[in-house]
């Protein structure tokens, strides 16, 4: 199937087909078909997704990306916190200390990305991206994963999540 | 031109001082200084260097409102690190910055930049300062 720019709602259904293939979150999935609808940057990188096709790592990048929008367009309240520039070293470290130390309940419960996938509803690339990076994060991911490890919201709380 | 920090170029530059892709020494001297050249655009020269400045270029084409700033052989990996723009109603919004390792990792960072691009028109982003 060739895949244009401007991916109609077809291709749309056709790509998410597609997903479901591939194993992805049905959840994941619903969600990128709505977002589509709003967004032509989606629907390239909906695009983008087919079109790499034989690239996994590609692939699962854009996965990433897409739950990244995905939670963009979702999201209801906006921090209005500034942060100062001489912190930012600081804020790094720490939050790749929480992510650390999150990852490592995970192991010592014997809960793989693929298993906390399930649980979640959040594709393993964005599993991967979320605790492999030193991005703030999100409070609903925090959220969705404390639910998924049975951790109360305290003990997934952060200082800068938002 | 008012230079907008949102959360993604926020968190981009954690994760990229984190992993030691360039130096604070480095943001000083040759990041930030280029960055600071939004607030003349488009009238600076740097603009019509597509060394320095080129239009966003996706899997759907060039990318409207979407631009990247470049800068070559930066920092101790001496790496090519882009700086996805968006310009929006007057404003300059600094979205995602990576290390450009190959030429599907651009496209994928600026199709992902017409995605953004929607988020700020839809007024659903975050702001977390000015530059």
């Amino acid at each position: 199937m060739t895949v244009e720019s401007t991916t109609s709602d077809i291709d749309v259904f056709e790509i998410a087909a597609q997903m479901r293939w591939h194993a992805l979150p049905d959840t994941f999935i619903v969600d990128s078909i709505a977002a589509a609808r709003y967004s032509a940057g989606v629907r390239g990188l909906l695009a983008l997704w087919l079109a790499s096709e034989g690239d996994p790592e590609q692939q699962q990048e854009v996965i990433a990306d897409l739950q990244e929008v995905i939670d963009d367009l979702r999201r209801s309240a906006r921090p209005v916190t500034t942060v100062r520039f001489d912190d930012l070293d600081a804020i790094a470290s720490d939050i790749m200390a929480f992510k650390n130390a999150l990852l490592s309940t995970l192991d010592e419960r014997g809960i793989t990305f693929t298993e906390l996938s399930k649980r979640t509803g959040m594709p393993v690339p964005s599993l991967s991206r979320f605790f492999n990076t030193a991005s703030m994060p999100q409070r609903s991911t925090l959220l969705k994963i404390a639910k998924a490890v049975e951790l109360s919201a305290v003990e997934v709380s952060h200082p800068w999540s938002y | 031109m008012r230079i907008i920090i949102t959360q993604w170029g926020l968190d981009s530059y954690l994760d990229l001082r984190n992993k030691n892709v360039f130096s604070r020494a480095d943001y000083f001297a040759d990041i930030r200084p280029a960055v600071l050249l939004l607030r003349d655009f488009p009238t600076h020269e740097k603009f019509s260097q597509s060394g320095f400045w080129s239009p966003a270029s996706g899997i759907g084409g060039v990318v409207r409102d979407g631009f990247k700033m470049k800068w070559h052989n930066i920092g101790p990996g001496r790496v090519q690190l882009r700086l996805a723009v968006a310009m929006f109603e007057g404003r300059a919004f600094l979205c995602d910055a990576y290390v450009k390792s190959d030429p599907k990792l651009d496209k994928r960072m600026m199709t992902k930049l017409e995605a953004r691009l929607d988020v700020i028109r839809l007024d659903r982003h975050i702001e977390r300062g000015e530059l």
